[in-house]
């Protein structure tokens, strides 16, 4: 299919201006380990390629480097018929000096070039006007003057569009300007046509005096934060319900429908139980990227990450990095998903590696189990604070403090070759606007998508496996199981921590996800149903009358052990190494251990 | 004078980027619109020498102080 690719830089509407000429139906391609997305729709006759924004041709970092390599690749295809530059109309100077560097490159593949100069609604709203055609000539460039939101323009411009593309020969005159020189050039242009800067500043500058101030900036940032916070467990919560009610009314009906035997445990327990329990993510995922991509958008992420650039700075980190961070304490795998947004890949690498280390909501039942099990309710910290409400708050500390310190321990080393480079702190913070919900809807859709497209395997085969060695011999009971033997035979690892095979067994079947701890645990203590009865299985347990130290150490290991499958799997994803995934479950299991024991010895 | 010295609403002309800086990053900041005699206005220093924000040309850039401290400004006359 003869293709038209666009381009342009960051901000500048293109993604509107895609979902504008395509439609519904969109294809997304990713790769792996780096936040290039391609993304390819179909206008008319042509398949249309938005190709990821980049402030230049001159590459910085593993993803510009990239993105460039793609619009090379494209370029140099015969199927590419036509290159579509967007271009910011307010801010004329900036969007030339790339689009120069674009026009450059057609000219020298011999492909057709068009410019789209977006955003002249907001030319119009302070009357100025700018001579399409002039600038259209000096650039021997057709240029179409539109609007993506109110779509003023867009008619021409398809039109104009379809007649390029068609035809057969090349024709761009000779530009009367300098093309190979785009700074220089692209101010002198920007003299002669554009809005003044004082104008097109105006209002972003009065709002971010706001957004900015130390003191009003920052309670705004925490209002925004705390908002972000709240919505991803208060929305997320009805959502993730909804889909466990209904995954569970599918299981009945499909169950009820299977003699019972080997294949209807395998369908209900296996299928349902374990890959329809990580669907539950999806709602969360699809809110996060919600919110996210409104900030986005909008232009606050920017200034958020500006504010909180040089406290994370002193841990390797980036100012982009919070908004993950603060994620993960709902869940890892949206918030790992997040750190797409932090331009620097080292430092986007090292967040995602750090992220499991917050506790995320599934670490809290087995916290509040093991509070209630360990932790005196009576007793009180400096006679004032509750010493189980100190030792929930110790335990998020203590995530959070972990995280800090193994971010900046691996900000010192060369984690892989595509990281070595810097990206340096150079933001260009971009006006506000008001976001539109097609290209967000798109983003939406297409996070849940991904994350059951690339976690669903991972995932499938684990829950599998659990399940055969949990499951086999059959009616054996789970301590006689293959998983229960293996719990006996593993004893003495979890025999310096004070533990029993039936903690062992617990652990490990928890790598499903870490609130399974609490269900394996009370079919273990004979309790049913101990996901709803947490203080019945506490008190079981506290009748045994292990060591406090042995709770603590217990704590300690959930807080740090990445026992969750979809977020090692999720990891994997997003790194585009596997290594990486397993390599960090088989690194924070071993220091979770040895701070579990430590405590355990210590308390 | 650098441009990481200029306080808060304060003008400068750019004389001069170092070359202590990686050719990339010159070549990004060119593209940004830093050069010689541009001007820019300071908007904003963040508390504990967080980066600056700075105005230039059509632009509102946002830069750290390993980058800012290698732009220089002429002394104002
Ligand atoms: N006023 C106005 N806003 C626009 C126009 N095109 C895009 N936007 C908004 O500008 C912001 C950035 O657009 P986006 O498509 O995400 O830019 P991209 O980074 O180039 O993909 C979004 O909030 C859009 O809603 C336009 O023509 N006029």
């Amino acid at each position: 299919m003869q293709r038209i690719i666009l381009v342009g830089k960051p901000n500048c509407g293109k993604s509107l201006l895609f979902n504008q000429l395509t439609g519904l139906r969109q294809k997304v391609a990713n790769f792996p380990g780096v936040t290039v997305e391609l993304r390819a729709g179909q206008f008319e006759q042509f398949e249309v390629l938005d190709f990821p924004g980049t402030y230049s041709l001159n590459t910085l970092s593993k993803d510009e480097e990239i993105a460039v390599e793609k619009i090379n690749e494209a370029l140099v295809q015969d199927d590419t018929h036509m290159l579509v530059c967007v271009l910011d109309a307010t801010r004329l100077e900036r969007s030339l000096v790339f689009a120069l560097q674009v026009l450059a490159l057609a000219r020298k593949h011999n492909k057709n070039i068009m410019f789209a100069l977006n955003m002249v609604d907001e030319l119009e709203h302070h009357n100025h006007h700018i001579d399409i055609d002039k600038l259209s000539e000096q650039l021997g460039v057709p240029v179409c003057a539109l609007s993506a939101k109110t779509l003023k323009g867009v008619d021409t411009f398809k039109q104009l569009l379809i007649e390029s593309a068609s035809a057969q020969a090349v024709a761009l005159p000779e530009p009367q300007v300098d093309i190979n020189d785009p700074v220089k050039t692209s101010r002198a242009l920007a003299k002669e046509h554009a809005l003044p800067a004082s104008i097109v500043l105006k209002n972003q500058n009065r709002i971010d005096a706001f957004l900015l101030n130390n003191l009003l900036g920052s309670v705004a940032f925490f209002g925004i934060m705390f908002f972000l916070f709240q919505s991803i467990f208060t929305w997320a919560t009805p959502l993730m319900d909804g889909v466990e009610a209904g995954i569970e009314a599918l299981a009945g009906v499909v169950t009820t429908i299977l003699p019972s035997g080997l294949a209807h445990d395998f369908i209900s327990d296996a299928m349902f139980g374990g890959v329809g329990s990580f669907l539950v993510f999806v709602p969360q995922i699809m809110v996060l990227t919600f919110i996210i991509g409104i900030l986005e958008d909008s232009g606050y992420l920017a200034r958020a990450a500006l504010i909180c650039h040089k406290p994370l700075s002193y841990f390797g980190l980036s100012g982009r990095s919070f908004i993950p961070y603060l994620s993960g304490h709902a869940c890892a795998i949206p918030a790992i998903m997040a750190a797409r947004t932090i331009e620097s890949p080292r430092k986007r690498l090292i967040t995602m590696m750090t992220i499991p280390l917050m506790s995320c909501s599934a670490r809290l039942p087995v916290y509040a189990l093991l509070i209630a099990a360990f932790i005196p309710s009576d007793h009180y910290w400096l006679g004032v604070f509750n010493l189980q409400g100190v030792t929930f708050f110790a335990l998020y500390m203590f995530g959070i403090i972990t995280a800090l310190l193994v971010s900046a321990m691996l900000s010192k080393m060369s984690l892989t070759e595509q990281d070595k480079t810097e990206m340096p702190f150079i933001l260009e913070l971009p006006t506000y606007r008001l976001p539109h919900w097609k290209p967000l809807m798109h983003r939406v859709i297409n996070s849940g998508m991904q994350f059951i497209k690339r976690a669903a395997p991972v995932i499938f085969i684990v829950s599998v496996v659990l399940w055969v060695l949990g499951y086999f011999p059959m009616n054996a009971g789970l301590e006689h199981s293959w998983l229960g033997q293996f719990g006996h035979v593993i004893e003495p690892v979890f025999a310096p921590l004070g533990l029993d095979w039936r903690y062992g067994v617990a652990m490990l079947m928890s790598f499903l996800a870490r609130e399974v701890f609490v269900g394996v645990l009370g079919t273990l203590y004979g309790i049913d149903g101990a996901d709803e009865n947490i203080a019945g299985l506490a008190e079981n347990i506290a009748a045994e009358g292990m060591p406090i130290g042995t709770g603590i150490g217990l704590l300690v290991f959930y807080v740090v052990a990445l026992q969750c499958v979809a977020t090692v799997a999720t990891l994997r994803a997003e790194t585009g190494n596997g290594k990486i995934a397993w390599g960090l479950y088989a690194l924070y299991g071993v220091l979770a251990y040895c701070l579990a024991l430590l405590a355990t010895i210590l308390i | 004078m650098t441009l990481w010295d200029l306080p808060k609403n304060a003008n400068g002309r750019i004389s001069d980027i170092s070359d202590q800086l990686d050719v990339g990053v010159i070549d990004r900041l060119k593209e940004m619109g830093f050069d010689i005699d541009c001007d820019v206005i300071c908007l904003r220093r963040s508390p504990f020498a967080g980066p600056i924000v700075i105005q230039l040309g059509d632009s509102v850039i946002s830069l750290e102080q390993d980058i800012a401290d290698k732009i220089h400004l002429h002394t104002l006359s």
